[in-house]
């Protein structure tokens, strides 16, 4: 069962970095305010869908985390488990401002530039947010994740 | 497909407000959750590991219930003035998130 976590858990890696690059293109497409094509559309849409489903994925294996890695990880590491706890809540805010970015930059009127551009600064800092979580999920993976150490 | 067509459909004042709605939501959500892991936070880390309930599914829940209303009561504001300040507004919370998460983890 550990093993399946463990691969669980590197999938829920690689979405976040692909979630990740995912963010960086709407707020470059977006920076100004431009009407989306139907291309556009689909990119924003696909880009927002990864963002979810690694989410969607971290909460899978959540469960399983804190019966299993939590607590040795709070014993023996306090301040890496709490970078642990930095990186859950960085995740939620950057699915959050993922799925709210996405519906005003889909839904804007064509002559909503300024929609469109705040949806572009909300991608942008839901980027950066990622990456953060990213780095910080990595660095708390490579000192303890479901395997025997 | 047809979901875009559809929204294509819709007259340009009820795109904006659910364009606006989706800001809301984007702002208020993680503000949500953070008031709610300020509030409920305990002074002692160990003490997460004895924890019967699971609080982070209790705050992402309650979080995107608070979000979703601050999305339906943005629907209802005609005025298009907030939305402009909307994008410095997340950039502030998107700071303010980052260093509230990493000093008061």
């Amino acid at each position: 069962v550990t093993d399946l976590l463990r691969v669980f858990q590197a999938m829920h890696g690689y979405l976040a970095a692909l979630a990740i690059v995912g963010l960086i293109h709407p707020a470059i497409l977006l920076r100004r305010g431009l009407p989306l094509s139907r291309g556009g559309r689909w990119a924003l849409s696909l880009s927002t869908l990864v963002t979810v489903i690694t989410f969607a994925s971290g909460i899978a294996i959540y469960g399983s985390y804190r019966e299993l890695v939590k607590p040795s990880l709070l014993a023996s590491e306090l301040a890496v488990a709490m970078l642990f706890e930095t990186k859950e809540h960085l995740a939620f805010c950057v699915v959050s401002f993922a799925v709210g970015a996405w519906v005003a930059a889909v839904v804007a009127p064509r002559s909503a530039v300024d929609l469109r551009k705040t949806a572009a600064l909300i991608f942008a800092a839901a980027a950066v947010l990622g990456l953060v979580t990213l780095a910080l999920g990595t660095y708390v993976a490579a000192v303890k994740d479901f395997g025997p150490k | 497909m047809r979901f875009f067509e559809r929204l294509s459909s819709l007259d340009d004042e009820r795109r904006a407000r659910i364009a606006r709605a989706g800001i809301a939501f984007a702002l208020i959500a993680p503000v949500a959750y953070l008031v709610q892991h300020l509030v409920f936070r305990s002074n002692d880390p160990r003490a997460m590991a004895h924890v019967l309930t699971t609080p982070f599914y209790w705050r992402v829940a309650a979080s995107l219930w608070w979000g979703g209303l601050a999305a339906v009561a943005a629907y209802t504001v005609r005025s298009e003035r907030w939305s402009r300040r909307a994008g410095l507004a997340a950039l502030g919370v998107a700071l303010g998130y980052a260093v509230l998460a990493w000093v008061l983890p």
